[in-house]
């Protein structure tokens, strides 16, 4: 179905994109989430990225999925976007081992909303490099050589980001675990 | 899963993401998106008509030169007394110079608009 809207758009059927659209915006948007952090800024590096997109369909040469493309163009737009802020950000230290089991209990026993908003709440107070590829292993199921075609890293890189980037969710689930209950009681 | 990449398989965290993965909270992105897409080549079409017109006028204006520089050579008009054969040279050299610099402008204009 996809490899067909792909088609109709190289042979001059714009609205056959809206499909495609329609297909890969869940997706797109959370991986451009992962970078930018916030919901306005996300939308706007999402426009420019499909239009990006749009407008360089024919360089798409069907070797990769279509998604995986896609993904890196948001991944570009996304890093251009947060360049451009030009914000400090102190260097993050390495997140230390917390007892994973018991938070991972403690997540179980919320609700569904409830266990959104905490990890919606955790991936943005992480670095952007660790939340992507957080997002694009457990979320989009990439493989690792995946990820490596959407961001850029060396696979090995790659490894390192996953092994401190689950670390790091872990520690910042159980402060954000704990700072609740203090605020209940 | 990559069992054989030495990544912690940790299922509890690929269900938390696979079951609380965000939506595009914006109903109306693709109808936004597709609405810009048509104004960007809608301009895109103005543009590029603008341009094949300012062509025109730049080859017209290039044979209009050329056919005043034959009758200027030939001429015996005088202007505040001088002869329009001794202003050819200078006429001619303006003229070339603002030539070439909108020759360069549309080339550039035309590549950008490609």
């Amino acid at each position: 179905m996809e490899e067909q809207y792909l088609q109709q758009v190289l042979n001059g059927n714009k609205e056959a994109f809206r499909h495609l659209v329609e297909m890969h915006q869940d997706e797109a948007w959370a991986v451009a989430l992962s970078v930018v952090k916030d919901e306005f800024a996300a939308r706007d590096v999402l426009q420019e990225s499909f239009i990006k997109a749009f407008r360089n369909l024919k360089s798409f040469k069907f070797k990769s999925k279509f998604s995986t493309w896609l993904h890196r163009i948001v991944v570009n737009e996304a890093l251009k976007h947060i360049n451009k802020q030009k914000h400090h950000r102190p260097a993050e230290k390495n997140p230390e081992e917390p007892e994973q089991n018991e938070i991972k209990d403690a997540i179980d026993l919320l609700k569904q909303e409830d266990q959104k908003y905490f990890l919606d709440m955790a991936l943005k107070q992480m670095p952007a490099a660790e939340s992507l590829v957080l997002t694009l292993f457990y979320l989009e199921e990439n493989s690792l050589e995946e990820i490596q075609g959407v961001t850029g890293y060396s696979v090995a890189k790659v490894k390192v980001l996953l092994h401190r980037g689950r670390k790091r969710l872990y520690m910042l689930l159980k402060l954000l675990l704990n700072r609740d209950i203090k605020t209940l009681y | 899963m990559n069992i054989q990449d030495n990544i912690p398989q940790d299922d509890h965290l690929h269900k938390l993401f696979r079951e609380n993965a965000p939506k595009m909270p914006f109903p109306d992105f693709a109808d936004q998106l597709m609405e810009k897409i048509s104004a960007e080549d809608e301009a895109k079409e103005k543009v590029t008509s603008n341009l094949r017109l300012s062509w025109i006028f730049y080859i017209l204006g290039v044979l209009s030169g050329i056919a005043f520089t034959l009758f200027a050579g030939n001429s015996t008009i005088e202007i505040y007394n001088i002869s329009l054969q001794k202003l050819l040279l200078p006429m001619l050299a303006v003229a070339s110079f603002v030539f070439i610099i909108i020759f360069e402008k549309l080339v550039k204009a035309g590549k950008k608009y490609h």
